[in-house]
């Protein structure tokens, strides 16, 4: 008797939880999966920023799901997201793989990968072009390391660059930097160097001290955590940086020249909004360049500052030349 | 030529705690817990330096948050002999997600933190030197501190009875028991030196040479240190042979980048060094048991 009033209780809020959420379905439901924790202030926390907006304008259900950068939990807060939501937004190469597992298992779910193309089924890929901004950011650095004027830059024509680890995206800022600091002077040269992981301060500094011994003045680092090291390096040897991912200029406001910033919130908003008005394209890859604001140069205070005014004019100019044609940005992920 | 001075910096980081785990392997505990110190000595010099608004707290709340682990380790090890590699990760793993968390119950920040309350330890400025300004002018304060403590533990290590106690605590702990000295005590006595010593290198990573803490920022110096030690096998010059040799391979991976050599070449200088020298290290100890 026990066991079937117990099982009729069970079928009975089965039933009841099965309305419940068909009652409330006029809300479309988000769910942002990410690889890591929030707090990042960059990647993650930029995307966070665009499904809050989107709640709030769009009055759709959003929640996020961290896997803080444990594999044990992909899977199970991927499944998670794809039984009880609409659309996953999924951010983290981490989680690439079980993406592609967990996809076609689920063909009603929408999923929109950030940062990279994943083929697989109807998941939705963002790219950035980061090669965009950083050639704005390699045509700035040529431009005033050769600057007479201006403090803090000696007379040779090198810059720095400093990467985290040497991988294809890192790789396709670099080739944008390089591209656009040889537009402005061929002759400029380019150090490069790579930490050998995000989270070594202490190896990115010295990297950018031996850069800044070789005669480069403007060193631009994408490098995470460790890149906060070439910006005390920065502020202690006099040179001038630029930060990466959110505008990092109050970090040194008399050491960044500014910052190259990718809007993955504008990203992660717009999906959102094509899937209400219906123009959302399943297995697409949508890119977000200059022209779209996906990436960009942070206009910030600390740039309007440190920058002079004719040389900002410049960039502009370059930037209508990059979204009109005039100019063509090589990217690493053209060599695939 | 400014290699030399990046060789000085990266070689203070992993000298310190080379010294004070050179010691507790000759009185017979292999610290492996450095990694761990240090970095929560990184954390906490940060903190104190940022309450106080001064190097000396950032130091002393350095110190002790290294002799926190230490004393953990000492006591698990030695008291109740536990298996030295469970104990240390354990607290290698504490060390990284604990200073995690502080950062965000402290500070409210996750990932990172810096402050322009926080004051560094200052460089030594010697006056015009001439021609040595480059050689001499200009280092942190812990940079002539490490060079007085290599000085004085080569002179401990020969010249006086700690130093025998030391090593007959690791060789022969019974004899040194009978002889009426506790080995017990000069272990302890080695881990707190240690302790200190790790505390100050902690200190000197994220105040000294930097002026911020990032998560994770010890960034596998404590292993490389331990690695040192592993090859000296408490012998006081190839201990220190070891350790120059490992600062300078990454500060000479560094600098080749700046040349256009690959990177993922150049980083793994540091290491290839270390496997190179255990490897030599292994057969010589191998060839010297078959002779004996």
């Amino acid at each position: 008797m026990k066991k079937v009033v117990a099982l009729f209780f069970v079928t009975f809020l089965f039933t009841l939880g099965m309305y419940s959420t068909a009652f409330s379905a006029p809300h479309m439901k988000v769910a942002l999966v990410i690889a890591g924790e929030l707090g990042d202030k960059s990647f993650y926390d930029s995307s966070y920023q665009g499904l809050v907006r989107a709640e709030k304008d769009l009055g759709i259900y959003a929640k996020v799901l961290p896997c803080k950068t444990d594999p044990a939990n992909y899977m199970p807060q991927m499944i998670a997201a794809s039984m009880n939501f609409n659309m996953v937004i999924v951010v983290g190469y981490e989680l690439i793989d079980t993406l592609k597992q967990v996809a076609p298992q689920f063909p009603k779910v929408d999923y929109v990968y950030i940062d990279d193309v994943v083929k697989a089924g109807q998941v939705t890929s963002i790219i950035f072009k980061q090669n965009e901004s950083s050639f704005m950011a390699g045509a700035l650095a040529a431009m005033l390391t050769e600057r007479k004027d201006f403090p803090m830059v000696n007379g040779e024509k090198v810059i720095g660059f400093v990467g985290g680890e040497d991988y294809s995206v890192i790789r396709d800022f670099l080739i944008g930097y390089e591209q656009g600091a040889h537009y402005v002077d061929p002759e400029v040269k380019i150090l490069t160097g790579y930490v050998g992981g995000w989270d070594d301060p202490a190896t990115a500094k010295e990297i950018a001290l031996d850069q800044f011994h070789h005669g480069a003045d403007i060193i631009f680092q994408v490098a995470g955590g460790s890149g906060l090291g070439v910006i005390d390096a920065a502020k202690q040897a006099h040179f001038w940086a630029i930060g990466v991912d959110s505008p990092q200029g109050y970090l040194a406001p008399n050491n960044i020249l500014t910052s190259v910033v990718k809007n993955v919130g504008n990203a992660v908003y717009d999906m959102i909004k094509d899937k209400l008005n219906g123009t959302y394209k399943r297995g697409t890859i949508y890119t977000y360049g200059i022209s779209n604001n996906g990436v960009g140069l942070s206009y910030s205070k600390v740039m309007l500052k440190n920058v002079p005014a004719d040389v900002i004019r410049k960039l502009i100019q370059i930037r209508t030349d990059i979204i009109t044609g005039k100019i063509k940005v090589k990217s690493y992920f053209d060599r695939k | 030529m400014y290699i030399y001075r990046s060789t000085i910096a990266t070689l203070t980081m992993i000298m310190l705690p080379v010294l004070g785990g050179m010691w507790t392997l000759q009185a017979g505990i292999l610290n492996i817990s450095q990694e761990g110190a240090m970095l929560m000595a990184a954390f906490f010099a940060v903190l104190g330096s940022y309450i106080f608004s001064s190097f000396w707290m950032g130091l002393l709340f350095a110190i002790l948050a290294s002799l926190m682990i230490n004393i953990i380790y000492a006591f698990f090890c030695i008291n109740l002999r536990a298996n030295i590699w469970v104990i240390g990760m354990a607290l290698n793993i504490l060390a990284s997600s604990l200073t995690i968390l502080l950062l965000k119950s402290v500070f409210g920040v996750k990932g990172s933190f810096t402050s322009s309350k926080i004051q560094q330890i200052p460089s030594l400025h010697l006056g015009n030197l001439g021609p040595l300004n480059a050689f001499l002018n200009d280092f942190s304060l812990v940079v002539w501190i490490t060079i007085g403590l290599v000085l004085f533990f080569k002179y401990v290590d020969t010249h006086t009875t700690f130093g025998l106690h030391l090593k007959a605590a690791g060789k022969n702990w019974q004899a040194l028991d009978t002889a009426g000295i506790s080995s017990t005590l000069i272990r302890y006595e080695s881990i707190l030196i240690n302790a200190v010593l790790v505390g100050i290198a902690g200190a000197y990573l994220s105040i000294g040479y930097l002026k911020l803490f990032n998560k994770d920022m010890s960034a596998g110096r404590g292993w490389i240190a331990v690695a040192a030690v592993i090859f000296g096998d408490g012998n006081f010059t190839w201990t220190l042979i070891a350790t120059i040799a490992f600062g300078f391979m990454d500060a000479l991976g560094i600098s080749l980048q700046s040349y256009g050599l690959n990177s993922n070449l150049t980083l793994m200088f540091p290491y290839l060094a270390i496997t190179a020298a255990l490897i030599y290290q292994g057969v010589r100890s191998y060839r010297l048991k078959e002779k004996g």
